[in-house]
């Protein structure tokens, strides 16, 4: 569009003169443009210059006119634009118009002139009187005559004020208004006098048509009548076309062809422009599109075909930047019409278009520059390219330009037709289409990456990487088509993507680039399509391709046996030693259609050393069979690498051959098989099945095949599972590839291309023995044995753990180490303790057991076993593991530690559980306030004693657990002897220790760690859930609320040894002394007591047994222990097995520290186990009552005087028998 | 009067299945790939498109100076059946789509042919190719 002349870009602006005074020129011009619509000014300094304005003589409206040369005027427009004024204003000072007579003369003068200028062009005149105040003397008479003089009216006569701010900015304004008023009047009224012209018609050809219709329109610009502009440019267009209809096309010269389409372009640019430029898109677009349609076939004569492309390319262009800057100024986007695409309402679209004409226009100018250099002297100067001086602007729009040495006339002054081509061929060879082409295409694509048209990106990409092709710009074309390639890969449109590797391949050959030639040439090679592929002109001999062809000439290069020519022929691809082929394919290469390799093990696991067959499967999409030299298969133990080589003769290709390796290794470290048949054929699986053995055990896995096809080519080919085997995605979808990679159809379903290698055996047993269950607190004994069975172990390390239990908690090893901190271990790992030991774990003669243990040399046949003892705190099963690490003197692995576990699982019980509780003594009881308050609080508190009252304990030990024990002593542990006494029951000896049995063989030592076996067979057995029942005497000394009492132990043994007969044979006579279980000390804390002293103590004093009949007393002893007076109620409830005599109720007194006995007289009337009379005693003081229990009261009555001696008779000759 | 047509089926997953050059003029160098990417490049526009209406058939969607791009969407599998012709008859294209859609299906019917795999069966060429003469 810059190229347009700038009066046609921009719309009209009407022009005004001034003369006289130029001082105010500069003021006034600077107005007037400001002014709303604007006025450009043409300023003349003096009246001399005032005939400049002055046209040519007009002829009258009716007058014929003859046939034109050419249909617009070249420079009319811009003459309209800035020579021609419409309105001139003459600006007169004070003085010289009311001056002396001589000055009017002057203005006389001046304004006869500037009359007889103007006449012939019906300008607008204005004159101004310029002063500097308003108050100035007005000569009427003189204004009047002036007035006359000009011909002008009062109106267009104003005085123009200098030197009064305000009043000359009124002045201004009235100068501009009248000015325009005049401008828009004289273009109307040479608007009107033209169209006069074409209603009468006094001439015969269509270009005067077509010229006074613009004239017309451009007129009605200059008055900003855009509707009135567009519907005579509109006519113009159609009048135009008719012209061109009414005249053959194909047999005019190529210069009345440009012409006309010059022509056509200036009036449809001011059409499109009118019609974006009033908002209405879609018209413009549906204009533009007319107009396109038209003139396509208006090619013009062969020869000028590029002139008529070029015209085309520039229409897309200009309409293009039209509607992007419209586009620019309305945000908002335009409502689609109907009938118009989405795509048609954006500039990218006449870009994109724009550019393809520019390609066709390079493309045909290449051809027809041809033409013209085969026939074409050389030495003929073109003409139309001389200097300034001889060659001159054309008269009329699109023609050519004049030869101004030919002649004066217009018709001789114009080159012939053959000057005009030559001068147009040479230009146009200067002309960079490409670099046009791809601007262009660049602009579309900034368009539609806005628009996010990703493929239509892609295509712009590939045009633009044809035009940097078509530059000889290689490195960018490759780098634009290698983006192009690979999203045509990506959907598949295999087209496409042959023409981008086409391109891509001459770009590779271009630049010298081996690798990328080769890579590019067997991807094209391997795409899956029936013929040839078809590509641009611009490939030159390369454009018709056939997939064989390039197969063939690859090859051949890559065996070295030819060589590819680049850069015409001064650089050469050859491969070479120095100058090797390394491709490499992986999973997501486009090359894998070239060689695709699929490698399965026939097995999942092997041993090491072992052989195990291995299938490699090769494939290739090649349209030719290709012949590998060799084949080389990699793994990620490099000692399992081996290389396949070609045989002499080809065998048949059909089926696999089987061979075994022999494995003998050559002077390489590669392992090397010869004799295969490496000739792939096209589509079809390659199987070869190879035994390899593996060394190292873990994962053998298959990694990569190299596939040599040349002396110094290799193609590196990454493998694949059949099983996870993806298919090629470009061949995919293609018939006639469903053979699976494998013949045998698990392996093709399934197989994988690692195996694992399996650990070496290890040769020894590990034997974890313990008598189930443990009991808890005991050093339980585990014996862990290690017996080869086929290996000599020369050194091993056992571990001992525990697994962490099943329900949750974790036993880590290391946790046992740290014993003196609480842990939630509920058992622990113990071995016998040296004497040098310091460590020990309390009182015991056990240190803690990190869990290693070194295992010395152990031949076979010989075992080595070791004790560990474990020792629970809670009754929880546990596992135990155990690892062995060794080294075997075996050879074939030296260094190989081998590995192996074993776990026991122990469950464990509670042996022993002690209970205990207090009794009041028989027949006395003691008042305990603390006592009966905690009872009516309903608390359960500790148990309250009398201060200085034998209560007695009673202390149960039960048998939990499923094995009996063997309890050889228990006792209580006084807290402290002063505070609290305990006494055996049935004696006054300590409670400290009590010894259990009768068959104690020695003496009890101080140390009970020291203990033999013998001494702890004494002692007696309690069974399972037997429970063993022990009383004591308690007396507290002191008050207290808690006072501690002591703690009750019990020493308890395992009732048998119950080892397995079996270890008791193997093991030695140390090892029966390890498995013995040692004597387990259970203490359990007596819980504190309350001791308080009574204030009232109540005896009942009873006879053991009555007689019926007989009578006797009881006497019930209310101890008053306080030092104030106690009041008793008491009352008796009867019963009906006795008489008895007393006071039935009363309240009797007890004085501080005394006793009071009440005593009753009873007779039994009824014998046996009776009832007595039960006496509720209440304390007034206290409000507490008491009545013995009916237990307590109780009473055996003989019938008669029982006569102990006889039955002591009776009993001792049973005792005798 | 010379006509280009060129016919192309795309699969779901945008590569096509099918192609062919159904119309009468004679072939010219490069047209046939131009052809395609004038095509491909339309899929940006289909893809908009077609969620903006109900119908199966899109009429014209894209156009190359003066190469118009018609396209049929089928309903369940999204596949793409474009042609880029050069004529503006309408009603045929729209009858060419509706039977090439229906031998399309016929085509799924075929146990032996997986869904979005290239349609290689020259019966189904040559029903195109008569379909084409038919109704373009």
């Amino acid at each position: 569009m810059e190229e347009y002349p700038e009066e046609l870009r921009t719309p009209p602006v009407p022009l005004v003169a001034l003369v006289g005074i130029p001082d105010l020129h500069a003021a006034i011009s600077l107005y007037l443009h400001r002014e709303s619509p604007p006025l450009n000014t043409l300023a003349l300094p003096d009246f001399a210059k005032v005939p400049m304005i002055g046209g040519k003589e007009r002829k009258p409206a009716d007058a014929r006119m003859p046939p034109p040369l050419g249909i617009l005027k070249a420079d009319w427009l811009s003459k309209h634009r800035t020579r021609m004024p419409a309105v001139l204003a003459v600006l007169f000072d004070r003085d010289q118009v009311y001056g002396d007579p001589a000055q009017w003369m002057q203005v006389c003068t001046h304004l006869d002139n500037i009359k007889g200028v103007i006449r012939g062009r019906n300008l607008k005149l204005v004159v101004a009187i310029v002063q500097p105040t308003t108050q100035s003397e007005v000569n009427e008479d003189r204004l009047t005559a002036l007035r006359k003089r000009a011909e002008v009216d009062s109106k267009s006569c104003i005085i123009f004020v200098t030197h009064e701010p305000s009043e000359m900015k009124r002045s201004m304004a009235r100068l501009g208004s009248i000015m325009g008023e005049l401008a828009t009047a004289f273009y109307r009224e040479e608007g009107r006098r033209v169209k006069l012209r074409i209603e009468k018609k006094t001439y015969s050809s269509l270009e005067l048509s077509v010229r006074y219709n613009f004239k017309v329109a451009v007129y009605a610009e200059f008055r900003r009548d855009w509707v009135a502009a567009l519907k005579f440019y509109e006519t113009a267009y159609s009048l135009l076309q008719e012209v061109i209809t009414n005249t053959t096309m194909e047999l005019q010269p190529v210069e009345r062809v440009v012409e006309m389409k010059a022509v056509a372009e200036q009036l449809h640019f001011k059409v499109s422009t009118l019609l974006l430029h009033s908002g209405k898109e879609s018209e413009a677009v549906r204009w533009f599109r007319e107009h396109v349609a038209w003139f396509k076939k208006m090619v013009g004569p062969p020869e000028g075909t590029f002139l008529h492309l070029a015209w085309f390319s520039k229409q897309f262009q200009v309409f293009a930047e039209l509607l992007q800057n419209s586009l620019a100024i309305t945000s908002q986007p335009a409502a689609l019409a109907p009938g118009l695409s989405e795509r048609e309402l954006q500039p990218g679209f006449y870009y994109q278009a724009a550019a393809a004409y520019m390609v066709r226009r390079r493309r045909t100018f290449e051809a027809e520059l041809a033409t013209f250099e085969e026939f074409e002297d050389g030495n003929v100067i073109d003409v139309l390219a001389g200097s300034r001086s001889e060659v001159g602007p054309p008269v009329y729009v699109g023609q050519a330009s004049r030869l101004l040495k030919r002649g004066n006339d217009n018709h001789s002054q114009s080159p012939t037709g053959s000057e005009y081509m030559r001068h147009a061929i040479l230009m146009e060879k200067g002309f960079h289409h490409s670099h046009v082409a791809i601007e262009l295409l660049t602009k579309a694509h900034e368009h539609f990456k806005i628009m996010e048209a990703g493929r239509t990106i892609y295509l712009l990409g590939s045009e633009m990487g044809r035009e940097y092709f078509a530059a000889k710009d290689y490195s960018n074309a490759k780098r634009l088509f290698g983006h192009v390639a690979g999203m045509y890969r990506k959907e598949a449109w295999v087209a496409l993507l042959a023409s981008a590797l086409a391109y891509l391949r001459e770009c590779a050959r271009q630049l010298g680039l081996l690798q990328d030639y080769v890579e590019y040439s067997l991807e094209l090679s391997t795409l899956p399509s029936i013929e040839g592929f078809l590509f641009g002109p611009e490939l030159g001999p390369h454009a018709h391709l056939q997939k064989e062809m390039v197969q063939e000439e690859v090859l051949e290069l890559l065996q070295g046996s030819t060589q590819v020519l680049s850069n015409e022929g001064d650089l050469a691809l050859n491969v070479t030693d120095l100058q090797p082929v390394a491709l490499e394919i992986d999973l997501v290469s486009p090359l894998r259609a070239v060689v695709s390799a699929c490698v399965a093990f026939h097995n999942q696991t092997v041993k090491p050393g072992k052989a195990t067959s291995l299938t490699i499967a090769l494939l290739t999409h090649l349209p030719l069979p290709i012949t590998l030299h060799e084949v080389e298969v990699l793994f990620n133990q490099p000692s399992c690498n081996f290389i396949l080589g070609r045989n002499r003769a080809v065998l048949t290709s059909e089926g696999s051959e089987l061979l075994a390796t022999d494995s003998s290794p050559s002077e390489q470290d590669v392992t090397r098989v010869s004799d295969f048949d490496l000739q792939l054929q096209p589509r079809k699986w390659k199987r070869i099945t190879v035994e390899i053995t593996a060394e190292e055990s873990g994962k053998l896995e298959c990694m990569a095949v190299v596939v040599r096809v040349g002396p110094h080519a290799t193609i590196q080919c990454q493998v694949e599972s059949p099983a996870s085997r993806e298919g090629i995605p470009l061949w995919m979808f293609e018939s006639g590839l469903d053979i699976l990679p494998m013949a045998d159809g698990a392996l093709a379903e399934f197989g994988q291309k690692v195996i694992r290698v399996e650990e070496p055996e290890a040769l020894v047993d590990i034997v974890l023995e313990a008598p189930s269950p443990a009991l808890v607190g005991e050093a339980f004994p585990v014996r862990v044995e290690i017996r080869p069975m086929g290996h000599h172990i020369l050194s091993g390390d056992l571990e001992v753990y525990f697994a962490p239990s099943t329900s949750g908690t974790l036993i880590p090893n290391q946790s046992l180490s740290s014993m003196s901190t609480p842990s939630p271990v509920e058992a622990e790992l113990l071995v016998p303790a040296v004497p040098a030991s310091v460590d020990l774990v309390g009182d015991e003669s056990y240190v803690k057991f990190t869990g290693l243990v070194e295992v010395p040399e152990v031949k076979v046949g010989e075992s080595w076993s070791t004790v560990v003892l474990v020792r629970w705190r809670d009754s929880e099963a546990v596992t135990l593991m155990s690892t062995f690490v060794y080294q075997a003197a075996e050879s074939g692995h030296p260094g190989y530690q081998y590995r192996l576990h074993k776990s026991v699982f122990i469950e464990c019980e509670e042996a022993l559980s002690v209970g205990h509780r207090y009794m009041a003594p028989f027949r006395r009881d003691a008042l305990l306030l603390g006592g009966l308050e905690a009872n009516q609080a309903g608390k359960v508190t500790a148990a309250a004693l009398a201060l200085k009252e034998s209560s007695i304990l009673v202390v149960t030990f039960k048998n939990t657990s499923s094995l009996p024990l063997r309890l050889s002593s228990v006792g209580i542990e006084e807290a402290d002897e002063n505070k609290c006494v305990v006494r055996l029951s049935g004696g006054q000896g300590p409670a400290k220790l009590i010894k259990l049995g009768t068959d104690h063989l020695t003496e009890v030592t101080d140390k009970e760690g020291e203990m033999s076996i013998n001494q702890l067979m004494g002692g007696i057995i309690v069974g399972a859930d037997e429970v063993f029942t022990q009383l004591f005497w308690v007396q507290p000394l002191v008050a207290s609320k808690a006072l501690p009492v002591g703690t009750i132990f019990a020493k308890w043994q395992r009732g048998h040894n119950s080892m397995p007969s079996e270890v008791a044979l193997l093991g030695t006579v140390e090892s029966v002394a390890k498995f013995s279980f040692n004597a387990v000390t259970t203490r359990v804390q007596l819980s504190s007591i309350l001791v308080e002293s009574p204030p009232l103590v109540v005896t009942l004093d009873c006879p053991p047994h009555a007689v019926l009949g007989t009578a006797f007393t009881i006497s019930i002893r209310v101890q008053n222990l306080t030092s104030t007076l106690q009041e008793i109620f008491f009352a008796v409830f009867d019963t009906t097995s006795f008489i008895f005599s007393g006071a039935h109720t009363d309240t009797v007194s007890i004085l501080p520290r005394s006793t009071y006995s009440l005593s009753y007289r009873l007779v039994p009337v009824t014998s046996g186990m009776q009832q007595l009379p039960q006496v509720r005693l209440t304390s007034s003081w206290y409000s507490a009552s008491f009545q013995p229990s009916s237990v307590s009261s109780q009473l055996f009555v003989f019938p008669s005087a029982p006569n102990l001696n006889a039955i002591q008779t009776q009993l001792s000759p049973l005792e005798e028998a | 009067m010379a006509s280009t047509a060129c016919f192309v089926i795309v699969s779901r997953n945008d590569c096509p299945i099918y192609e062919s050059e159904v119309g009468t003029a004679p072939k010219k160098d490069e047209a046939a790939h131009l052809h395609q990417f004038i095509l491909h490049a339309s899929l940006d526009i289909v893809q908009d498109v077609v969620w903006t209406t109900n119908a199966m058939y899109l009429k014209l969607v894209d156009k190359f100076n003066d190469l118009l791009v018609s396209v049929y969407v089928t309903a369940d599998t999204h596949t793409r059946l474009m042609l880029l012709h050069d004529s503006r008859n309408e009603d045929g294209i729209k009858n060419f789509f509706q039977e090439v859609h229906e031998l399309y299906i016929k085509m799924l019917l075929n146990p032996l042919y997986v869904p979005g795999s290239r349609i290689t069966s020259p019966f189904f060429d040559t029903r195109v190719r008569t379909l084409a003469r038919k109704y373009l």
